[in-house]
């Protein structure tokens, strides 16, 4: 009897042994995908024992919109999972504790240290622990707040190490405005995306004070001279940054129009950069995260397909129908830098075109945002504070993973480092002082 | 049967339909809000609260007949007992209907044009003159429109009040709240004026009369029209008259008041000469 209670035991103890052996930390990150690039490569970068293994979707770990880290971090075993959904729907995942709207890969995916691309297998269904966020949560619709039966609270943020920067103040992620391929205007104010974001198109001639540029509209297709507006879902970070910075309401609802293929009625959404555009449809509505958002009122769920689908031929694109037909005309966007980036080609005919914001370009700077003056002495105001927000009462075990992640931002792998701005903004879209 | 008996069977009737109409309220079930609909909107001035009901698409009103009058309480399924609810401490208190503080106003519009037909930018509002509001321009309409959708998705992330399937019980510290579109709101909603665009207001007092305008912007039509008119109860019934009977005007009231008294003077004065 004795013996078979000895036996018991060790096989406890051994058991014991063998879970604790496999007691890893893991760090599930969802929110902003204007930031992935550089949160996947501070991941990298953080004080791995040896360099992790990884794996991502699609073919390059800057845009994969999922990828999986593993190895060890001061001894123990340590994934970190990403699944870039938006900045809203980062934070309605982590303040309201529900699954990220993408799930992220398991740990089973085949990973290596030079990176594996293209892998597949998503399904860790896992609630997220923390999020980026483009926006501050107190800009939220999901902040001290109670949506169905769904409960918001006020998420902690993560540890920079800065005492004197924001909390959770991980760096600055910057904006522009972009028009079509083939659009002949350069520059929109505060005012006019106001109204054209508000009305969904307004008439060339606003942009170019013109009088052979007033829109018209008939039953042959009117002149085409009008501007569009498109942009994101509102779960993107991006829309609540632009809408709050030209003055019309983070939370604000558009009127936005979705560029596609197909007929009205039946309307194919574009997602490839060069596609000829042929219908321009009022976005269609659309329930996201179980909220339903109204015809108009949705748009693109990434901000790498905004900027592909602008970068399409709009000359015979049919809006509208009868008397109130417009054929042509060209589109404006919010988008990341680095989704605009890649299509802007310098060439109004070969690739969007980045507007001046009341006048002043940000530019493309080879992709360091950092030492763009009129960004960081305050003269261009379309930026916001990137943030790392966590759930309240996570292990410190994982806390101290997050923090990891948010100083290497921090210090060294933000878009634009909050040491490099001269200037400051107290919340989104504030004044820049 | 005799007329006593008939009325108190009549009014036991009326009862009877009104407390169907009003009851099985739960509560807390989910709103939603569609392009085109129509807001039943309360707020008060200086109140931490504001009560908003979406009515639906604006068929009901514009196919009223001439003259009918609808009590919207009995006739829009799940709209309920409101009175109790603007009359609850946690909204307007009791004194809601007199306290000369609480403002009410009908509001609606479709972007795109709707099934009823109307064309894009088309608004509906209510209006304290008879003078119907003035047509805009095509994007200055859908951009209200865009405002009124704006506090729709508000309306629509929130659930039903204790007393109206349709009624929403709102924050004044609220984003987007009913409130901040109607004047002393937040910029950019109101801009001082109802929703940034009837001039000064579209409201009046819950105990007053107001008009009810289709608006067509100028490049589909440019025709503002008054369709009828609102009028609230102390008990939140709520009614509306289609236009094709005369609106009464306050001045109205006042010379029937004035020609009833001298009416009554005559008599008075015919039957003491008549004793003399």
């Amino acid at each position: 009897m004795k013996s078979i209670a000895s036996k018991l035991m060790l096989g406890a103890a051994a058991f014991a042994f063998i879970g604790s052996a496999h007691a890893a930390t893991y760090l599930r990150l969802t929110g902003s995908s204007a930031y992935r690039s550089a949160v996947h490569t501070a991941i990298r970068n953080i004080a791995w024992d040896a360099a992790p293994s990884y794996a991502y979707t699609g073919t390059s770990l800057s845009g994969a919109s999922q990828a999986i880290f593993h190895g060890n971090i001061a001894g123990v075993d340590t994934y970190i999972k990403t699944s870039w959904t938006g900045s809203e729907a980062g934070i309605q995942a982590v303040a309201g504790d529900l699954p990220a709207s993408a799930s992220f890969l398991q740990d089973s995916t085949t990973t290596s240290t030079s990176g594996t691309p293209s892998v597949t297998t998503n399904g860790d269904t896992t609630h997220p622990d923390a999020c980026m966020s483009d926006t501050f949560q107190a800009s939220s619709v999901f902040y001290n707040s109670t949506i169905g039966s769904v409960t918001y609270g006020t998420l902690a943020t993560a540890n920079t190490g800065s005492g004197t920067d924001p909390a959770g103040v991980v760096g600055v992620v910057p904006f522009k405005f972009c028009t079509s391929r083939g659009s002949v205007i350069t520059d929109i104010t505060s005012q006019l995306a106001q109204n054209l974001y508000s009305s969904g198109k307004v008439s060339l001639s606003l942009f170019t004070g013109n009088s052979a540029d007033v829109g018209t509209k008939s039953s042959g297709g009117g002149n085409g001279k009008w501007i569009f507006a498109t942009g994101r879902d509102p779960d993107s970070g991006t829309r609540l940054t632009a809408l709050a910075e030209i003055g019309l309401g983070g939370q604000s609802g558009v009127t936005q129009f979705q560029p596609s293929t197909g007929t009205a009625g039946s309307p194919v959404q574009v997602t490839a950069a060069g596609t000829t555009i042929t219908v321009n449809v009022p976005f269609p509505a659309g329930t996201i995260n179980g909220i339903a958002i109204g015809t108009g009122n949705n748009g693109y769920s990434s901000g790498g397909n905004l900027a592909k689908a602008i970068n399409g031929n709009t000359t015979g694109m049919v809006n509208g129908a009868g008397s109130n037909k417009i054929t042509g005309g060209s589109y404006v966007a919010y988008l990341g830098t680095s989704d605009a980036d890649p299509q802007i080609t310098g060439s109004a005919s070969t690739g969007i075109v980045e507007l001046s914001y009341n006048g002043v370009t940000l530019g493309n700077v080879a992709g360091d945002y950092n030492t763009s003056t009129v960004l960081t002495y305050g003269k261009y105001t379309f930026w916001g504070y990137e943030h790392m927000y966590y759930k309240t009462g996570l292990a410190t075990t994982v806390t101290d993973v997050a923090d990891k992640v948010a100083k290497q931002l921090h210090d060294t792998d933000a878009v634009v480092k909050l040491s490099s701005m001269k200037v400051s903004r107290t919340t989104d879209g504030a004044v820049v002082q | 049967m005799n007329i006593k008996k008939a009325l108190t069977t009549t009014c036991m009737a009326t009862a009877g339909l009104l407390l169907i109409g009003q009851s099985a309220h739960a509560g807390g079930s989910a709103v939603s809000y569609n392009d085109g609909d129509i807001f039943l909107g309360f707020r008060q001035t200086g109140g931490t609260s504001a009560y908003l009901l979406d009515l639906g698409q604006p068929d009901l009103f514009m196919t009223a007949t001439p003259g009918s009058s609808i009590v919207l309480n009995t006739t829009i399924s799940g709209f309920g007992d409101i009175g109790a609810d603007l009359s609850s401490a946690s909204v307007f208190g009791s004194s809601w209907y007199t306290d000369g503080n609480v403002f009410f106003a009908v509001t609606g519009g479709t972007k795109f044009g709707d099934n009823f037909g109307d064309p894009e930018g088309t608004l509906y509002s209510t209006n304290p003159s008879s003078t119907p509001w003035t047509p805009q321009s095509d994007g200055s309409q859908v951009s209200t429109v865009n405002r009124l959708s704006t506090a729709g998705f508000r309306y629509s992330l929130a659930t039903s009040s204790a007393n109206s399937d349709l009624g929403v019980i709102q924050s004044t510290s609220t984003p987007n709240n009913y409130a901040s579109f109607q004047p002393g709101g937040t910029i950019p909603n109101s801009a001082g004026i109802s929703f940034a665009e009837w001039n000064p207001t579209n409201e009046g007092l819950v105990n007053t009369t107001l008009y009810f305008n289709q608006i067509i912007s100028r490049g589909n039509g440019d025709t503002s029209v008054n369709i009828g008119f609102f009028s609230i109860d102390s008990g939140g019934l709520v009614t509306f008259t289609a236009a094709g009977s005369p609106i009464p005007e306050p001045s109205t009231y006042a010379l029937l008041g004035m020609s009833t008294a001298l009416m009554g003077f005559l008599i008075f004065r015919r039957r003491n000469v008549r004793k003399a």
